[in-house]
Parts: structure tokens; C-alpha cells; sequence
């Protein structure tokens, strides 16, 4: 027999302490989990919906004057008849960048249109992808899809006084306009959009572009494409358009600290509940404790006695907390849908919730184990 | 040298001023090995104390205890503990067995701090030693008769084979013919050499002592040898026990 029989053969006895300290525990790490899970989850899911914030990645030729803007970039040189361009060779480079790392690569060309003796701001590009990297974007009617349809900002539609499916005549050609794109509040109302080929044709300006839009994957890949990029363009200006992976952090920020709160919180009332519970449980057990030191128990053999209790139940509290919280963290999104959330459970969890199991039981029953270590001899002979 | 002696103890609790209560007053004893000593007096006398104070489990206000020549008090709690552990057993009173241990295990209590093989063994010797088969050994004390429980406390304060036993009105909660078991395995222990110290408010539960020490309002009232008795058993142990001094305690 040995120290640890005893302990173990003291909390089949006291079953009902037992099991209250193992429910504070359990809570304790249940919520831990669900809340750190939450907290993985949600961050996953976000990453996962950034390509619908835009544009990370801004890459432009170096600019020396300045024009035309469009997306935060300026295409210089305009007024001077010396624009410079991007060409297919930098596209190319983007393009081969780590898949798992870009979702979206879009070269952009921007060139001056005049309709109906009216300058306007032309943007030639992939618009079906546009599309699906900008989520705010809605069209009335639809993309354009020939080469003589054509697709006009709220402002110049207003200013042109003209409707979806009437024709227009864009640098000395006839288009059509197959849809009008929705208040945006930017830049975007101020233009005629068409596809890149067919502005291309147009202008007369092949394979060389004004910047290049690039999607990440996740919000932790734009610094590191940022560095790449850079150094493999040294002949472009990248830039890191950080609003939408600033927002999106403070998002996850502030749902973490919240979260954090209320686990911290509900970890504190389970310690008072296990340090209260254990101090119950060495009272009860005054004359016992009494008998060990009596027969030649030292006070680290008692204080064992009551942290092999707590460490022992501190075990089952971290394989019930983990599999509570997982399990409350994965019915989460099928609970509430609307969340449009993707369950994310990462094995660390596993580890931080044992940890939290173990140092919270522990922690809690220092001060009790402390207590019964420090209970005399003589309690054995008085009458309790 | 007696193997248990205490010199000028005094034992007040609630401090030494004036709410003090003095338990024990300047008391002197000396107990050799192979005595049988009843402490006997009314409640409050200063009985248990007197006990707690020769059983190493409580500091008296002034005076010493040398259990083997060694000054008990003045040796940390730590080596208290193993002075406890290697000199004395204890019977208390109600027995006092763990519940939710069986026989065996409540016998190997004081060995489960040991990293020693053979335990089982030596718990189990103990329990046969006092009429326990290995079969009884296995059951909770609920399991068991009074006697058997009180057999099975024996067994406990024995298995380390300790040169003193200290017990705590042991019968008290027993019925007679089960306390006088209990008193005859006791006698036993004393003619095997040990020196048994017993406190008992009883009369009857001194029939067989050598020796019966009468406390009153903490001082010792009287100090009174059955000597006859004990002449006649001391010429009848046949195997007396060696107290074998624990050398890290004398080297202190």
C-alpha cells in the first residue's frame, strides 16, 4: 500500500466531495475549451472570408507623378504622357506565388474614356473575379460579358442619363451597357468597367497593366507575401492595404478578450469551489490526519495525500472539461447558424486544458493541503 | 536509563498568562521497558494530555521527554515524525481504524510511507501475530466484529515492531469480553518486553498492569507498583524486545 492507495481509497469515500470539486473543475475547463475553440474558430473563419474584404496586396510601378488614382494607387506620369506600367513578366512572378497563401490576382488597366464628349476613368480587368473578391459590390443587370458591353459606376450613370441595356459610344465605338454597379461610396462610381481584354483592345496597350490587385489566404500571410513581393519586384512598389486585416484582428481581439474574461471569471469561482470543498473535506478529516501524523506521517506525506486528491480528480475534471467544451464548441455553429462559423479544434487546446485542469486543482488545493499539514498529532487522541 | 522519561513537564494551553489553563504541573516519570502503566484519574485530569506528551504529539510548556535517552522535544517536527514511527505505536481510543481501508491496509498505515519491499508480509504477520487470518485481513473494519477491530489496532501499533505502545482508553468502546482481550493482548505486549502505557478511567482495565499512575488536577497524586505481579512476569518473558536506537536520531 502506499500514500497514493490511501488517497485514492479517501475520495471513493467521500464520493459527493469528490464529485463537487470535479464539477467545478470540469466547468472550469469545459468553458476554457469552448471559449479558446470558439475563439480558434471564429479567427479561422474570418481569415477564411478576407478575400471578401478585398484587395491585401497593392502592387504598382514607382511613381513620380500623379493623375489618376484608383484603390489608394496613383498612376503617375499621366499628365506627362510618361506612364509606366507593369508588365506580364511581374504578373507572372505574382501569379507564382504559394497557392495556399493568394486567393485572388487581379491585373488591373486604367485608361481615360470619353463618352459622349465627356472625359471618364476606363477600368479594364477580370471583373467576373472582381466580383468575388469585392463582396460590396452589387450589380443591377449583370457583368459585362461581349466585347461591346460595358459596365458603368453609379455617378456616371447618373451623368450620362443612361440605362441598363442602352448603348453608348465609348472612344469612337458602341457598347452597351449590360449593368450598373450599386453605390459603392468609392472610387468605384466614378467608372466605366469593362474587361481587361476588351479595354486592351481599346487603348491599344497589350500586356502591360497600372497595378495588380492580390488576395491572401489569411491574414497572417500578408506580411509575409509583402516581403516576398518585394523582394522579388524590385522594380515595383508593394504595398500592404492593412484596414481589412487591422479590422479583422480587433474583431478577433476584442471576441478573445471577452471571452477570456468570462473563462477567467468562471476559473476563479471554481478555485474558491475546489478550495473551499478540500477545506471541508481536511475538517472532516481532522482525526484521521490526526492518526497519520501519529504513526509517523511528516507533513509532506499529508499535504501528498491532499494534492494526490486534487491531482487525481484534476485528471477526470481535464478529459471531461476538454470533451464538454469540444463538444459545446463544435455544436456552436449548428446552433446558431447565422454565425457562419467553421469548428476549428486544434490540439493545443488538448494540452492548455489539461494544464488548466491540473494547476487550477493543485493551485486550489495548496492552501487546504497546507492546512492539513499543518494539523498536530494530538488530534488523534482528542474526541472529535 | 528508563526508556521513557519525563522531567519537570508542564503543559498550560491559551498561553501562560492569565488565561491559561495549566494542564500538567511539574510531572516526573520514568517508565522502563517491559512495564505495564495505567494512567488513571477523572476527566480533565490531565490524563490524555500527560499521554499525547509522552506519545511525542505535543510540545509541553517546559520540562523534557527522552524516549531512549534521546530529548524528543528538542528534535524538529520532521524527526518527530520518524520518532513516532520507529518507537512507539499507538492504540486510540474507539480504535480508530481508517474505513475505507480493509485490515491489512489499516495495518500497513504506518509502513505506506516506506519505500521498502515485504510490506504485505509484515502487515500480515502482525495480524496473525494477534489472531487475524489472511481472509479477515482483506475485509473493511465495518466488516469485522469489535474484538476483531480492536486485534486489528493492535496489529497496527505493533507492525513496526516499536519498543513502546501508547493506548488511549482502549476498551472503552468495547464490550468486556472483548476489552479483556484486547487487555490480556496488551499484557502480552508488556511481557514481551515493551513498555505499555495505558489510560483508562476504568478500574477493572488495571487488573494486570504493573504499575498504576494517578493524575489529579495534573500533578501525579499517586505512583503505586503491583509488584508481585510484575516479579512473577518478569521472570516469565521469554522473549523480550530489543529496542534498536535509531542512530540518525542520537547523532542528531
Amino acid at each position: 500500500m502506499t500514500l497514493r492507495d490511501i488517497a485514492f481509497g479517501n475520495l471513493r469515500r467521500r464520493k459527493g466531495k469528490a464529485l463537487l470539486i470535479t464539477i467545478g473543475l470540469t466547468t472550469a475547463v469545459a468553458a476554457f475549451v469552448l471559449v479558446l475553440t470558439l475563439i480558434l474558430s471564429l479567427r479561422h473563419s474570418m481569415d477564411e472570408q478576407l478575400s471578401s474584404y478585398g484587395a491585401n496586396l497593392l502592387v504598382t510601378p514607382p511613381q513620380s507623378d500623379v493623375t489618376l488614382s484608383y484603390g489608394g494607387a496613383t498612376i503617375e506620369g499621366a499628365a506627362s504622357g510618361e506612364v509606366s506600367y507593369l508588365g506580364d513578366a511581374q504578373l507572372q512572378t505574382i501569379r507564382s506565388l504559394p497557392p495556399d497563401q493568394v486567393v485572388g490576382v487581379l491585373p488591373i488597366l486604367l485608361a481615360p474614356l470619353e463618352v459622349e464628349g465627356r472625359q471618364f476613368l476606363g477600368l479594364g480587368t477580370d471583373l467576373a473575379q472582381a466580383e468575388q473578391r469585392k463582396a460590396w459590390w452589387k450589380v443591377e443587370g449583370r457583368l459585362p460579358q461581349k466585347d461591346n458591353e460595358v459596365l458603368l459606376g453609379l455617378n456616371v450613370r447618373n451623368e450620362l442619363g443612361v440605362q441598363t441595356g442602352e448603348s453608348i459610344r465609348v472612344a469612337g465605338q458602341d457598347f452597351v451597357v449590360s449593368g450598373v454597379l450599386w453605390e459603392t461610396g468609392d472610387q468605384e462610381d466614378n467608372l466605366i468597367l469593362l474587361n481587361l481584354p476588351v479595354l486592351q483592345k481599346l487603348t491599344g496597350i497589350q500586356g502591360r497593366y497600372h497595378l495588380i490587385e492580390v488576395t491572401a489566404a489569411r491574414s497572417d500571410a500578408v506580411e509575409p507575401l509583402l516581403a516576398q513581393m518585394t523582394s522579388e519586384l524590385p522594380e515595383a512598389e508593394v504595398t500592404a492595404l492593412r484596414k481589412s486585416i487591422e479590422f479583422t484582428n480587433q474583431s478577433n481581439q476584442a471576441l478573445a478578450d471577452f471571452g477570456l474574461a468570462i473563462t477567467a471569471l468562471i476559473v476563479i469561482v471554481a478555485g474558491f469551489v475546489v478550495a473551499t470543498t478540500m477545506l471541508m473535506a481536511v475538517k472532516e478529516r481532522q482525526k484521521e490526519i490526526g492518526i497519520f501524523r501519529a504513526v509517523g506521517y511528516k507533513q509532506r506525506h499529508v499535504a501528498s495525500l491532499v494534492l494526490m486528491e486534487a491531482a487525481a480528480l484534476s485528471a477526470v475534471a481535464a478529459g471531461l472539461g476538454i470533451a464538454l467544451g469540444a463538444a459545446g464548441a463544435w455544436a456552436t455553429p449548428q446552433l446558431a447558424r447565422g454565425l457562419s462559423l467553421v469548428f476549428v479544434f486544434d490540439p493545443l487546446v488538448l494540452v492548455y486544458g489539461t494544464l488548466l485542469a491540473f494547476v487550477l486543482g493543485l493551485t486550489a488545493s495548496l492552501y487546504p493541503a497546507w492546512r492539513a499539514a499543518g494539523l498536530e498529532p494530538s488530534l488523534a487522541l482528542k474526541r472529535i | 536509563m528508563a526508556l521513557l522519561e519525563i522531567k519537570g513537564i508542564n503543559k498550560v494551553y491559551g498561553g501562560q498568562g492569565p488565561g491559561g489553563v495549566t494542564a500538567l504541573h511539574a510531572v516526573d516519570l520514568r517508565i522502563e521497558a517491559g512495564e505495564y502503566v495505567a494512567v488513571m484519574g477523572p476527566s480533565g485530569s490531565g490524563k490524555t494530555t500527560l499521554l499525547s506528551i509522552l506519545g511525542a504529539m505535543s510540545t509541553p510548556s517546559a520540562g523534557s521527554l527522552l524516549i531512549d535517552g534521546i530529548d524528543v522535544y528538542g528534535l524538529s517536527q520532521e524527526r518527530q515524525a520518524d520518532l513516532r514511527r520507529e518507537y512507539l505505536g499507538f492504540v486510540f481510543q474507539g480504535l480508530e481504524l481508517v474505513p475505507y481501508l480493509t485490515a491489512l491496509e489499516n495495518v500497513m498505515l504506518p509502513l505506506a510511507i516506506l519505500k521498502e519491499k515485504g510490506k504485505p508480509e509484515r502487515a500480515l504477520e502482525s495480524l496473525e501475530r494477534v489472531g487475524i487470518d489472511e481472509r479477515k485481513a482483506r475485509r473493511v473494519p465495518a466488516e469485522l466484529s469489535g474484538g476483531e477491530q480492536g486485534r486489528v489496532a493492535i496489529a497496527r501499533a505493533i507492525v513496526n515492531d516499536p519498543p513502546i505502545i501508547m493506548a488511549d482508553e482502549p476498551v472503552g468502546s468495547l464490550d468486556s469480553a472483548t476489552g479483556r482481550q484486547i487487555l490480556d493482548l496488551l499484557r502480552e505486549l508488556a511481557d514481551e518486553g515493551r513498555a505499555v502505557v495505558m489510560v483508562t478511567h476504568n478500574p477493572e482495565s488495571t487488573e494486570d498492569v504493573d504499575r498504576i499512575i494517578r493524575i489529579r488536577d495534573g500533578r501525579v497524586e499517586q505512583d503505586s507498583r503491583q509488584d508481585a505481579r510484575q516479579d512473577a512476569r518478569q521472570d516469565a518473558r521469554l522473549l523480550p524486545v530489543e529496542v534498536q536506537p535509531m542512530a540518525s536520531l542520537h547523532t542528531r
